[in-house]
């Protein structure tokens, strides 16, 4: 019986999958000879202080000249410095494909996307991403790259749009045999560009990585982007000079009001938002949000829905990250139970500077790589944002610095006798001693959760 | 070196629960094994004669002869116990029992038997076998976490109806042992009683600093060193006795390492904690021990000495100065080398010696100025602190059924772990599923400031401002939550159909 079972239901799948609907395998083919030309890899070699590594990811042309990849494969991470060697990948149908110098343009944190632009001009075909909508039932393709152990050969998945999804970015759901590779661009009938199909955690993002070569084929993403979320990034693109400038107003922990919460409340049926931590002197502090206060509408209209509660503030911020620097965005919030909503206009602030763009220092003897506290560091450990030291970016595998006990993330606030305010000063302390004394140990106080810890760090004599 | 911790519950069943090691606190995580617990039993043969001060015609350390080890099972025999022990845990937003087995030593004729807490702390139901197989009741008088240790009433109305015999076991010293010397454990592992085993002493004073040890939610292991043996001892035999071959006690099998690594505590440490247990215990009142906390971790001065200008053997290093704390009200602060103590030396060169230090601070008298000596840079200053009774981080815990949850109370010490800004409210535990609570999406670890507007204090208020909405029976409660730095508003749409 059991065996009878297990026959019977694949049948009735194959039955499903022949009754979708489906593009002719003409057109199919003709999608898959327009695009191919327009996918590339692109390939830069991270280099930190110990290491070096080569990194490939799938690209799509979008100008004559220019290349787009999802910011996963440029993860926003690493520190822009130590990503070099930028090249683009143009496969050819036969033979090696050809390398390209590119120069990279920056991320665009707003679309999950970045930009690298050949170094000197090219004349690739582009591909055109179109605002069109894929209703459910339609039938899809998307055409992907395989990876390096698969020459970069490019592929068609075909698949039908099952359902469109909120979620914190608009995603589109797919039935059948699923999408191809994270970042791929997806088509619809008619061959317009519509969507990139997106990041798939069980999936790496490198072409060069060395698993399975058909490992994008065995476990299929089923999840794109609308190009709607996107386009912007792609009208007016990052360059080295003018990189997207985030903005931000200083509130942290937003939750999404459940049903229960806005009943309670009074606002049933409101899409609601509440202002969980309200970073002191940032724009919205100074603009008088609370923590607390329930946010209701975003510059005079009723909160975007969610497909449930915990999707909107995801939803708001993603619609917050699209006001540029310097303007002015109101929210309506509920302070007070029936109370009148209070409007509070915050003007728009750059986002304060992150780790992957601070400052790092490498003492080589102790193995020690330690960078520049940033806004996030302080937040994270609870301290005031007026709390000075550096941080334990990375530490050499088998080095002095990590046999004495430091970890990855601890807060060093002293360096033998002297109190370290920043970077400047921690290298300066540091050059100091060594200058004097080559070989002595140091004796560091750090911070790690909510404990100080004083280690003592004896370098290679 | 790790240790992997590993305590045996419910040995019937062969379930393992594992002594959990949730170091929130400073530093990585030590594994221990906790040597588990598993049924010892006495049975009595052989009288069991000497009496508690040191016989005349004990040796400094005996040799296991096979006589002497014949001679001394048959005399300690009679005070193992096997504890079969119902502890309260909490689980699904609910007060619940689990089930474990243990052994125990009887330490005197009134029927007290001294065993780990992590086989009876907590307990709310208790059995004992003796060693003539007879099985009685007992309860819980009073325990210890911090040095793993609880005293068990047997009942004595019971042992006499039922004409059990049992002998008590003398405790000896554990400050004169010596490695190398030879002893026996005696237990019930997995279940299997009148097990004894025997070994020598590898070490007489192991610490496993800086690891810090606990079981469940509850700091153990900070007060002593341990005694490390390698007499086998396994899930079962936690609770019983190490002895020498004069037959005394010496230790309490408490932790086991695998391979041979195991761990008592020594007996010197016991003395002092059923002094204490056994006068603080009042009917209906479990017995306890008091002691002082300044809210400072110590570290020891081993090659810092010179970076610090200090004689070598002098001082101990504050390491970190909890938040709100005595210390650090009185103005105590980090890399401070602390010299004195009410003008009593506190040095710390080794690792072996911070849990004698730490002791020191702990006898102070609680809640009395204590004068710190300290040596900062150049200078020498003098602070005075005021001693705060010691809390672990696990406070009270408590059910509150109707809402589906149960809370713990907000200690000083978690909110230095968890980094919140005071005591105020009461700690999310768990949740029952399909309750108002876990509907609700509380989440473990969420603190509750307020109920229906109303400011928690502390648990009793919070019991207060429930048990007033039950008794309106509110259908529903806003609660405002912290999590993380953030706060949140939480609705419970509370039922009463049952």
């Amino acid at each position: 019986m059991m065996r009878s079972m297990r026959w019977f239901v694949p049948a009735v799948l194959l039955a499903a999958g022949a009754a979708r609907a489906t593009i002719a395998p003409d057109a199919a083919r003709k999608v898959y000879d327009e695009v191919t030309p327009s996918l590339v890899a692109v390939q830069y070699s991270w280099q930190n202080e110990f290491n070096k590594q080569d990194l490939i990811g799938a690209g799509i042309v979008v100008g004559e000249d220019l290349v787009m990849t999802s910011i996963g494969v440029v993860n926003p991470q690493i520190p822009d410095d130590q990503m070099k060697d930028f090249k683009i990948i143009v496969p050819k149908e036969e033979g090696e494909p050809d390398e390209v110098e590119a120069v990279f343009q920056g991320r665009d944190e707003r679309t999950n996307m970045a930009f690298l632009k050949a170094k000197k001009p090219q004349h690739w075909k582009p591909i055109k991403f179109e605002d069109a909508v894929a209703k459910v039932g339609d039938p899809v393709l998307s055409v992907g790259m395989l990876p390096q152990a698969a020459a970069y050969k490019s592929y068609l998945m075909e698949s039908t749009v099952a359902a469109r999804l909120r979620g914190d970015v608009p995603q589109v759901l797919v039935q059948g045999n699923g999408l191809a590779a994270s970042g791929s661009p997806v088509l619809n009938a008619d061959g317009k560009a519509i969507g990139i199909v997106s990041f798939w955690s069980r999936q790496g993002l490198f072409l060069n990585a060395s698993t399975d070569a058909l490992a994008s084929i065995s476990n299929v993403p089923r999840f794109y982007v609308p190009a709607s979320d996107f386009l912007l990034s792609i009208q007016e693109p990052p360059t080295p000079d003018k990189p997207v400038v985030l903005p931000w107003i200083g509130v942290l922990e937003l939750s999404g009001l459940n049903k229960d919460v806005a009943e309670a409340l009074g606002l049933k049926g409101q899409p609601a938002v509440q202002v969980g931590d309200v970073i002191p002197n940032a724009p919205a502090a100074k603009a008088g949000l609370k923590q607390g206060d329930i946010i209701l509408k975003f510059n005079g209209k009723p909160l975007e829905r969610g497909d449930e509660a915990s999707e909107l503030p995801g939803i708001l911020h993603h619609r917050l990250l699209r006001y540029k620097v310097g303007e002015t965005v109101e929210f309506s919030v509920l302070r007070e139970q029936d109370q009148p909503l209070k409007d509070i206009k915050v003007t728009l602030e750059e986002q304060p500077k992150r780790a992957n763009t601070a400052k790092r220092f490498y003492a080589e003897d102790l193995g020690l790589v330690v960078r520049e506290l940033v806004f996030q560091d302080t937040y994270a450990r609870k301290l005031p944002p007026t709390q000075k030291g550096v941080i334990v970016a990375m530490e050499r595998p088998q080095s002095a610095s990590q046999s004495a006990g430091l970890q990855r993330e601890d807060l060093i606030t002293r360096l033998n006798n002297d109190t370290v305010t920043d970077i400047a000063e921690f290298e300066k302390l540091y050059k100091a001693i060594r200058k004097e004394k080559p070989h002595e140990a140091l004796v560091l106080l750090v911070r790690r959760n909510n404990a100080e810890d004083t280690i003592r760090i004896e370098p290679p004599q | 070196m790790h240790i992997d911790t590993t305590s045996v519950q419910g040995i019937g069943e062969r379930t393992s629960h594992s002594i959990s090691t949730s170091a929130r606190r400073k530093r990585t995580r030590a594994i221990f094994a906790a040597a588990a617990l598993a049924l010892a039993m006495a049975g009595a043969s052989t009288a069991f004669a000497r009496g508690g001060e040191k016989g005349e015609g004990d040796q400094p350390y005996p040799p296991a002869t096979p006589k002497a080890v014949v001679e001394v099972t048959g005399r300690i025999f009679p005070a193992v116990v096997r504890l079969d022990v119902a502890q309260e845990v909490y689980a699904d937003g609910k007060r619940t029992v689990r089930r474990g087995i243990g052994s125990g030593v009887i330490i005197d004729d009134d029927g007290r038997v001294l065993t780990n807490y992590h086989v009876a702390g907590r307990a709310r139901e208790i059995f004992i076998t003796l060693y003539n197989k007879e099985r009685v009741h007992a309860k819980l008088i009073g325990d210890d976490h911090w040095t793993d240790l609880a005293i068990v009433q047997m009942d004595m109305d019971e042992i006499k109806q039922k004409k059990a015999e049992f002998k008590h076991a003398d405790l000896g010293d554990s400050k004169t042992l010596i490695t190398g010397q030879d002893v026996m454990a005696v237990g019930t592992p997995f279940g299997l009683a009148r097990t004894m085993t025997l070994g020598v002493v590898s070490n007489n004073e192991r610490t496993f600093y800086p690891e810090q040890m606990h079981i469940d939610e509850y700091e153990t292991g900070s007060f002593s060193n341990w005694i490390q043996m390698d007499t086998p001892i396994n899930p079962g035999n936690s609770g019983g006795p190490l002895v020498d071959l004069n037959g005394k006690v010496v230790g309490i099998n408490t932790r086991g390492g695998g391979q041979n690594l195991n761990f008592a505590i020594p007996i010197d440490t016991a003395k002092e904690v059923i002094a204490k247990i056994e006068s603080s215990a009042k009917e209906g009142k479990k017995g306890k021990v008091d002691r002082s906390d300044l809210g400072i971790d110590l570290k020891p001065l081993q090659d810092l000495e010179t970076f610090y200008s200090i004689d070598i053997n002098r001082g101990v290093l504050i390491n970190s100065v909890d938040h709100n704390s005595p210390a650090e009200k009185a103005g105590v602060k980090s890399q401070d080398i602390l010299l004195d103590v009410n003008g009593v030396p506190v040095n710390v060169r080794f690792p072996e010696e911070i849990a004698a230090a730490r002791k020191m601070i702990a006898d102070l008298p609680i809640g009395t100025d204590a004068t710190l000596n300290i040596k900062r840079g150049k200078e020498n200053v003098t602070l005075t602190a005021k001693t705060e009774k010691l809390q672990g981080a696990a406070g009270e815990e408590r059910e509150f059924k109707v809402w589906g949850l149960s809370v713990r109370e907000l200690t000083r010490t978690y909110a230095n772990e968890a980094q919140l800004d005071d005591t105020q409210g009461v700690i999310v535990t768990t949740e029952s599923p399909g309750y108002a609570a876990a509907k609700a999406e509380l989440a473990p670890g969420d603190v509750i400031r307020a109920v229906n507007r109303k400011p928690v204090t502390d648990m009793d208020e919070f019991a207060k401002l429930y048990d007033a909405s039950v008794e309106k029976k509110d259908k529903v409660v806003v609660l405002d939550v912290q999590r993380g730095r953030g706060r949140r508003t939480a609705v419970l749409k509370v039922s009463y159909d049952e």
